[in-house]
């Protein structure tokens, strides 16, 4: 009791002071109503999982003793005549309410700062994310312990992210809906905020439960069947990390892919495994949002006519009839913005094209997802002998391709660049995949997408990834790399780097699984000759590197693997040998970065340029312009057979190091740096 | 001697109740009855009750006058030779359920306005719909009945627009997969079709879907609009059927036949009488002889139809039937008079003329139909199916079929119509209750027993409402006080009648105590009023005879052959 009554008068001044300045409430309790509240909840649910714990609400979820506004001026006021079933759940685990966050008009926004109530600051001035950022800034900033967040398209992770806490979206289903107010209901999820993973559990677990007041609550019956096969899997204390190539896209910033990058090889260290995976339909998850969110918001938002409650606009002869006046009257130009866009999408005359397609989109989606985990999906149909089971455990990817921008620079932005911040988050709601963003740097966050309903999975994987110890992560890349290979430790590494198989096949079946790309872990050479070769069929474009033995790369004819490939591992041999690099360009796509004469061969139609040092000492210079915006590294003697290579739109390069003047600048390795270093690694 | 009537006598001793009789003379009684109920019903012509038959006479007269001429106006209207008119008509009917489609809340007909709202049906943030699983069971019933393929799957769609008796802004329909398909309805003559389409026609029905109910406005003029809210999602059946009826007579049966069936089967219990049932009707007329290609138009598979329009919100058959005379009236004018018929919403007021325009299709709501994103699919099992076929209630295709064709019944067709028709089949049960239990009782050598069904028929239709007439009481179904039937007390009546124990008079005059509350016991009105039929001998009868005759100066003794000549 004390110790409550403490909280509540520490929170409740803290709130205080932080009001003006960050703006992360809309409504908040006054000391003695908070230190009542708290009293009460210590006194009527003692010794509960969630005593003395603070729980800040977005105010979207309805509340009875607070009012609930969306942070819309045509809700200013509404107060809810009863709890939302996650706020009765919080309540009842012995959580306190400790106020209504800001956020953006009805969840629609990236930056929290679309508000009836004024936009949510951040202590540096950056972007608190959206659109719970009242919600992340709370418990950023000590004035809560956990915070109640809505994400239906990355609402709680983006803003987890910006603020460097957790943030949690649970698989769709899960926690009621009951009583938060629909954004997008399809959707639409609540989600948690904490600094304390412990924190995040218990309020996760709390809430978690069939309701029968929401018609999308996963029924009891799917639970149990749940639990069976969550009971029925093996324990693995190494897990395997899948990449999501789709995601190394030109757009993500330096740190961001720094930290990812550091993250894997801590990983690879700590004897876990990542893996190159493919999400085919990613691409167009971001567009199918755009389509599907205004859409469903387009008709939720149309009850709010201000006949039953809500403001009613003033009576003006200029603004037409009342339901147009009420509405221009109490939605911002966001909200407007996307519920034109929905009204749209859903017309006759574009339903086709639009809604359908998205959905479309989101059904091959969520397909892509269940093709990756190890874990089968409950909730898909087809049965699990039937699949070919996947090999992940998690999918570990940025949860922003970019740090937080600047207040002042987001408002300058155009709508639709908002729209690209939600990029890596909306995959994973659409698919009603359980996500987490941990904090991996300052104000940065990679996020553990997990199979549908493997949350507790997904939360203990993100203390795995948080306590991670990643300092200085720079050096400690370019350490892993120099070291010569006669440390154990470094060679093991070395041989766990990535072989690619960058498979494309050729219309025909391919076998034993490989698809057009794989990616597969070699540890041996011989591993390479024995279990990858066999599987090759039909190729058109092969890469190989092995770690610790050197490097091979080679573009190979269509079918002509089989013949070629001793050549090709002994061609890496020779290389190094004789302190040459090996390389050879065939055709489309290229291997490009040799002495060899076959280097020079480069063909104007090359899609690929693959740069390849053979023997660590300096082969090229940065700043060769290739193409489109390529720059490419080349040895001294092949310089102008690269620049030669002006019909490049891509580069993949596999090890590489990169120089300017004598100095390394970076080093390039592993599969992770496949089109990661597209443009950027190079053109440093 | 030669005897006189019981009932002379008894008309001079105790005019108001009781008759005595002998006996011995029964022969003579039962031939004196049927002079009695001759007369009774000569009688009856001059009272102010037969007026009913003689008002339904002159209606039928009335009618057949004006079929006659209308059919002449059909055989002289060259317009008609010339121009074919088809009708697809939309139904919606309220479904009779204890709760609404998507919520927990009462569904109510005269409720104090907005106490049967959930927070759902008021629209409020953050509210689901909970799909209301036992609502689909009139649903499926209705189906059934409607020989409809009732698809294993369905679900629900946002219908969108904004009016104020629309809370959440959209109605919740079936709109991409409806639960019901392809079904089919056969009128026959006895429906009241139009004699050019022969002895019976088939009706496709398109589809049927669940959708929720509007709020109900209440006017307050001048400018003031109530809204109450009870009536927010209770349960419709949309009913589509395809345009394959080429008749006004024919559509007004169609939407009549309906409406009976969904009330056999206990889907829709307020018919358009009360406003549970509405009809939109979709109508275009195209040139017989035109040369193919002329008429393009296709609806739900029928193809070379004429433009179409819509009129909205019919709520009488009459209304359904002039409405689509008045409308065929006016497309024809205007391609006669070289114009086109442009696809428009119409209105049609009762008592007008002709269909007034609402909306063209410049003005046509794009209802922006989505899949309702929180309820899943409708998933319908096939016991449960195999369930409702099994415990389906008759049909009135069916009742008429069983009463005219079974020998235990043996009712004319004129008859088993009536009886199906009359309060919602209402009549019909009680009808079969009461014979049951006669069935049951009577002894089975009855001579009654060749015509019981006749007889009961008889009294359910003609002798109850008659008695009731007088009073003006609705028909006496169950008693006030328990709500249990009174067919059993309508049978003890009659059984006591046709035992001879009392006489129809009587027996008529019994059948006030079925409007009683609580009903008094038949035997012991009987005898507490002295209403049994008493065994005589030859002296009492010879003493009451003398009796009659002393208090009177001027009677003799009266002949059946003299009473009939009166």
């Amino acid at each position: 009791m004390q110790r409550a009554q403490k909280l509540a008068g520490e929170f409740s001044r803290r709130q205080q002071t932080l009001s003006k300045s960050l703006n992360a409430f809309i409504a908040v309790a006054d000391e003695q109503s908070l230190t009542e509240a708290a009293e009460r909840a210590a006194r009527d649910t003692p010794n509960k999982p969630l005593s003395d714990t603070f729980v800040a609400v977005k105010d979207n979820i309805c509340t009875s003793d607070f009012p609930t506004t969306c942070a819309s001026r045509g809700l200013t006021g509404y107060r809810s005549p009863y709890d939302a079933t996650v706020v009765s759940r919080i309540r009842a685990a012995g959580g306190v309410i400790a106020g209504k966050t800001n956020l953006d008009e009805f969840g629609m926004g990236s930056h929290s700062l679309h508000s009836a109530f004024g936009p949510v600051q951040t202590e540096s001035g950056h972007s608190a994310g959206g659109s719970s950022g009242g919600s992340a800034v709370a418990v950023a900033t000590d004035q809560c312990h956990v915070a109640l967040g809505t994400d239906t398209g990355g609402s709680v992770r983006l803003p987890a992210a910006f603020n460097s806490i957790l943030g949690f979206k649970p698989s769709y289903g899960l926690v009621s809906r009951w009583g938060v107010v629909a954004y997008a209901n399809s959707l639409d999820t609540v989600g948690f905020f904490a600094k304390d993973s412990a924190k995040m559990k218990d309020a996760f677990s709390e809430s978690n439960g069939h309701d029968a007041l929401d018609p999308t609550s996963l029924t009891s019956a799917t639970r149990k069947r749940l639990d069976t096969v969550l009971a029925s899997r093996s324990e693995r204390s190494k897990l395997r990390f899948g990449i999501p190539e789709e995601c190394i896209i030109q757009e993500l910033s330096g740190p961001v892919r720094d930290a990812w990058k550091s993250t894997l090889l801590a990983l690879q260290k700590a004897g876990h495994e990542i893996a190159l995976v493919s999400l085919p339909s990613l691409p167009h998850a971001l567009s199918a949002y755009y389509i599907l969110a205004p859409a469903e918001a387009s008709s939720n938002l149309a009850k709010y006519d201000g006949v039953r409650y809500g403001q009613q606009a003033p009576d003006s002869p200029h603004l037409g009839p009342l339901y147009a006046r009420t509405r221009q009257h109490g939605f911002g130009t966001e909200v407007r913005r996307r519920i034109l866009l929905g009204a749209y999408s859903l017309s006759a005359n574009a339903i086709d094209n639009y809604f359908m397609q998205a959905q479309r989109v989101r059904r091959l989606l969520k397909q892509d997802f269940d093709s990756l985990f190890r874990l089968p999906n409950v909730l898909s149909n087809a049965k699990n002998e039937e699949r070919d089971s996947g090999t992940i455990d998690v999918i570990l990817m940025p949860t922003s391709a970019t740090l937080p921008p600047k207040i002042d620079l987001v408002k300058e932005q155009a709508p639709l660049d908002a729209f690209a911040t939600d990029v890596f988050t909306v995959p994973a709601s659409l698919a009603g995949l359980p996500a987490l963003s941990v904090p991996i740097a300052d104000q940065i966050g990679l996020q553990v997408i997990g199979q549908y309903g493997d949350d507790h999975n997904v939360l203990n994987i993100g203390e795995v990834v948080a306590s991670l110890k990643i300092n200085n992560r720079h050096e400690r890349v370019a350490n892993v790399i120099d070291v010569p290979s006669r440390s154990r430790e470094r060679r093991a590494w070395r041989r766990n780097l990535c072989l690619i198989a960058d498979l494309k096949s050729d219309g025909a079946q391919p076998e034993e699984g490989l698809g057009q790309r794989i990616l597969l872990h070699v540890c041996k050479q011989q591993e390479v000759e024995e279990v990858v070769w066999p599987r090759v069929r039909h190729v058109r474009e092969l890469c190989l590197y092995v770690g610790n033995d050197g490097l091979a790369g080679k573009r190979l004819e269509r079918g002509a693997v089989a013949a070629d490939r001793h050549r090709a591992v002994r061609w890496v041999d020779e290389g190094q040998g004789r302190g040459r690099a090996a390389g050879r360009v065939v055709g489309r796509g290229v291997a490009l970065g040799a002495a060899e004469p076959e280097a020079l061969e480069v063909e104007e139609s090359a899609a690929r340029v693959l740069v390849i040092d053979g023997n660590g000492r300096r082969v090229g210079r940065v700043g060769q312009g290739v193409g489109e915006g390529l720059a490419v590294g080349a040895p001294a003697s092949a310089e102008e057979g690269a620049v030669r290579v002006d019909a490049a739109v891509w580069a993949v390069v596999i090890w590489a190091k990169v120089f300017l003047e004598d100095r390394v600048l970076e080093s390039v390795v592993g599969l992770a740096e496949v089109g990661l270093c597209a443009k950027a690694a190079i053109c440093v | 001697m030669h005897r006189a009537p019981s009932r002379a006598l008894l008309r001079a001793l105790n005019p108001s109740t009781g008759s005595l009789i002998c006996r011995r003379c029964l022969g003579t009684a039962s031939s004196l009855r049927r002079n009695a109920e001759l007369q009774s019903t000569t009688t009856r012509n001059e009272t102010p009750q037969p007026l009913r038959k003689q008002i339904k006479e002159e209606t039928r007269a009335r009618k057949e006058a004006k079929r006659s001429q209308k059919s002449d106006l059909t055989s002289k209207d060259p317009r008609l030779e010339k121009w074919e008119l088809t009708v697809g008509i939309e139904i919606h009917a309220e479904l009779s359920t204890a709760h609404k489609l998507f919520s927990s809340a009462q569904t109510s007909l005269s409720a104090t306005p907005n106490t049967h709202v959930a927070p759902f049906d008021a629209a409020l943030p953050g509210t689901q719909p909970t799909f209301q699983a036992a609502t689909l069971l009139p649903a499926l019933r209705a189906a059934l009945a409607l020989n409809c393929h009732i698809q294993r799957k369905s679900s629900f769609d946002r219908k969108h627009y904004f009016w104020w008796d629309q809370p959440n802004g959209y109605q919740i329909t079936q709109y991409y997969e409806p639960f019901a398909k392809n079904g089919r309805i056969t009128l026959y003559k006895h429906d009241d079709i139009d004699p050019d389409d022969g002895d019976e026609i088939t009706i496709g029905i398109k589809q049927i879907q669940m959708e929720q109910d509007t709020a109900k406005t209440v006017a307050q003029p001048p400018t003031t609009q109530l809204l109450d809210f009870n009536r927010v999602s209770h349960p419709l059946i949309e009913i589509i059927t395809l345009p394959q009826i080429h008749s006004p007579k024919t559509a007004a049966a169609l939407v009549r036949k309906i409406q009976a069936i969904l009330k056999a089967v206990n889907a829709n219990t307020t018919g358009m009488e009360m406003g549970g049932l509405r009809a939109d009707v979709n109508v275009s007329v195209r040139d017989k002889y035109a040369q193919a290609g002329s008429a393009t138009l296709e609806y739900a598979g029928v193809k070379g139809l004429g433009q179409r329009t819509e009129i909205k919100n019919l709520s009488s058959f009459k209304a359904v039937e002039d409405a689509i005379i008045a409308e065929r009236e006016r497309q024809i004018s205007v391609l006669e008079a070289g114009g086109i018929i442009e696809g428009e919403t119409r209105g049609w007021a009762l008592g007008s003329t002709e269909t007034k325009r609402l909306r063209g299709k410049e003005g046509e709501v794009d209802y922006r139909y989505m899949p309702d994103p929180d309820l899943g699919a409708v998933i319908i099992g096939d016991d449960l199916l195999i369930h409702l076929r099994d415990n389906m209630p008759m049909l009135p295709d069916e009742s008429i079929k069983l009463l005219t064709e079974d020998p235990k019944y043996g009712l004319t067709i004129k008859d088993a119509r009536t009886m199906v028709a009359l309060d919602d089949g209402n009549r019909l049960d009680y009808f079969l209750e009461t014979f049951a239990i006669l069935d049951e009782t009577l002894d089975k050598q009855h001579s009654a027993r060749a015509k019981l069904g006749k007889t009961v028929a008889n009294w359910v239709l003609h002798d109850i409402p008659t008695s009731l007439a007088a009073t003006d009481g609705v028909f006496p179904y169950t008693a006030l006080s328990n709500g249990n039937s009174t067919a059993p007390i309508l049978a003890d009546i009659l059984l006591h009648m046709l035992r001879n124990e009392i006489t129809t008079p009587t027996a008529r005059h019994l059948l006030s105590i079925l409007s009683e509350d609580p009903p008094r016991h038949i035997a012991d009105v009987i005898d507490a009023e002295s209403l049994r039929l008493i065994q005589m001998t030859d002296e009492e009868y010879e003493i009451l005879a003398q009796a009659v005759v002393d208090s009177s100066d001027d009677m003799d003794a009266v002949s059946p052959s003299e009473r009939r000549r009166h």
